[in-house]
């Protein structure tokens, strides 16, 4: 599994499938869910966990809470795909999507009425979420490395973009530089980081979408 | 796989503003349903989450981080080109009638709208560095206590708050049946994605002049019209806009209608719709309740801000 290489071999950055293409995936995908394909299930873990947690993390403002809901986002939607209980195969995305909101939702809900309870996940394999968990700690442990690199005004751009909030025309008076020369420096940055993660992770097979048996 | 340019990928202003939870809800629904779909934009997101977590422990780190790099003596020089800043910010402060914006990508207002920053009726405004015997004592005690040149609101103040930051636009991915107004409205916001706020103007009343109460077109009009420092014409569109009433974009016309009305030098009204944005609860409440504290911050050197 890479940190940044989960599209296709040869396929530019910013080029994605086009949507019928993408429908016949996504329908094929949940078909072999319904017939018991377990690696099928594990397909859908692989390319909708890291998502939906995500997903869950920017809604619930950076919750440890992100974990279990993106746990039981997938269990739901596997068990949904088991029974054949999906509408709409095609759009297995905006189904994974909606789960996932609908118990953001009710953990918001829970949270206003309560404390949070908490509860083992079920039939949740430990070690698949320590995986994913090893990702994440070596992508941040790339950014941590890639930013010590940066000149420091341009660490201090994007710091005040992404973590103060600020946009560039409150940054410009702060680091002495014109708005416009603060959007490409910001811009740049994070290109760089980008590309250093991306050259750190190149030589490893990527598994995710259309890689490992996401197949019409 | 065929070759489908993306439409986010080079948005930066999207990723950063869905990572600090700063997209309207219609504009972040349809940007998480993308990234569930497209692998480009989620490696993206995934960087921005990766950055905006390293980055908020990374100054603790800094001076440790790079012991090799530190040079005493240009640390030294710090203390003297700050007072330098603060010395020629104060002689700007005390010599110039207005402060003028910095510059910047957003056109300028003209230096008569920004002036002033009381209601036009009120009472002649005082320079700023001029003592006033009818304000509160509070904050006179308070600056009394500090050097002169700190004790007044910093030159930049006056300004970052007429700045308007372009709203952040986000094309919706609709289906069926496109009429000659959402091609207009299309067209025109494809040039306002590249910045070109001023080209952007003639699409979008084309498309207002076809759908008059479609509260995107007239929003993001008014927008352009904002930047390119048609103020009046603004002002009247975000009056329009909020008048059709609850839309995707009511908070945000009322936010950008204090704007407007901070430039047309209304600080009063200019309030007013600043507190309609808190009275709301939304995304944008901390950054209006920020602007009124910046507003009566200001306003009370020169007259009383309505309460």
């Amino acid at each position: 599994m890479t940190l940044l290489g989960e599209r296709q071999h040869g396929d530019p950055v910013g080029q994605e499938a086009a949507p019928q293409d993408d429908a016949a995936r996504w329908a094929g995908l949940a078909s072999r869910v319904a017939q018991g394909d377990r690696a099928a299930e594990a397909e859908v873990a692989d390319l909708f966990h890291q998502r939906v947690k995500l997903f869950a993390s920017v809604r619930l403002h950076g919750s440890d809470a992100a974990v279990d809901i993106a746990q039981e986002t997938i269990l739901a939607v596997i068990e949904a795909l088991r029974t054949g209980r999906l509408r709409a195969p095609y759009n297995l995305p905006g189904f994974v999507l909606g789960t996932a909101r609908n118990l953001v939702n009710n953990h918001h809900r829970k949270q206003g009425r309560a404390p949070e309870v908490l509860e083992d996940p079920p039939d949740r394999p430990d070690e698949t979420d320590g995986q994913w968990a090893g990702l994440d700690r070596e992508r941040r442990g790339l950014v941590c490395k890639a930013l010590g690199r940066l000149n420091a005004l341009d660490r201090r751009i994007v710091l005040l973009t992404l973590v103060e909030g600020i946009n560039p025309r409150d940054i410009a008076p702060i680091v002495g530089l014109k708005a416009e020369v603060v959007r490409t420096r910001k811009a740049r940055t994070v290109k760089e980081v980008a590309g250093e993660i991306e050259r750190a992770t190149r030589l490893r097979p990527p598994d995710h979408i259309g890689t490992s048996g996401l197949k019409p | 796989m065929t070759n489908v340019v993306c439409a986010w990928i080079e948005r930066d202003e999207v990723f950063e503003g869905y990572m600090r939870d700063a997209l309207g809800p219609e504009d972040r629904d349809a940007f998480e349903a993308h990234y569930f779909e497209c692998a480009a934009c989620f490696d993206k997101v995934q960087l921005y989450e990766s950055l905006q977590a390293e980055l908020a422990v990374f100054p603790a780190e800094e001076p440790a981080a790079q012991p090799a790099r530190v040079r005493p003596w240009r640390w030294a020089l710090v203390p003297l080109g700050a007072s330098l800043v603060l010395v020629a910010a104060a002689a700007l402060w005390f010599r110039s009638p207005a402060p003028a914006l910095p510059e910047s990508t957003v056109a300028t207002a003209p230096a008569t709208q920004q002036k002033a920053l009381e209601p036009p009726s009120g009472p002649a405004s005082p320079r700023p560095g001029s003592a006033d015997p009818g304000k509160p004592p509070a904050s006179t005690t308070e600056e009394s206590a500090r050097p002169a040149s700190l004790a007044r609101p910093p030159v930049v103040a006056l300004s970052v708050l007429t700045r308007v930051e372009p709203p952040v636009y986000v094309p919706a991915a609709l289906r069926g049946p496109r009429d000659e107004a959402a091609e207009h409205f299309e067209a025109a916001m494809r040039r306002y994605v590249d910045g070109d706020y001023a080209g952007a103007i003639p699409g979008l009343r084309a498309a207002a002049d076809l759908k008059p109460d479609a509260p995107q077109v007239l929003f993001f009009l008014a927008a352009c019209q904002l930047i390119t420092s048609e103020i009046d014409a603004a002002a009247a569109g975000f009056d329009r806009t909020i008048a059709l009433g609850d839309s995707p974009y009511l908070e945000e016309a009322h936010f950008y209608l204090a704007k407007a009305r901070l430039r047309q030098g209304r600080a009063a009204a200019a309030r007013g719709e600043l507190q309609q944005v808190i009275n709301r609860h939304g995304r944008m409440e901390e950054e209006a309740r920020r602007l009124v504290g910046q507003i009566d911050a200001i306003s009370t050197k020169q007259d009383r801000p309505p309460r």
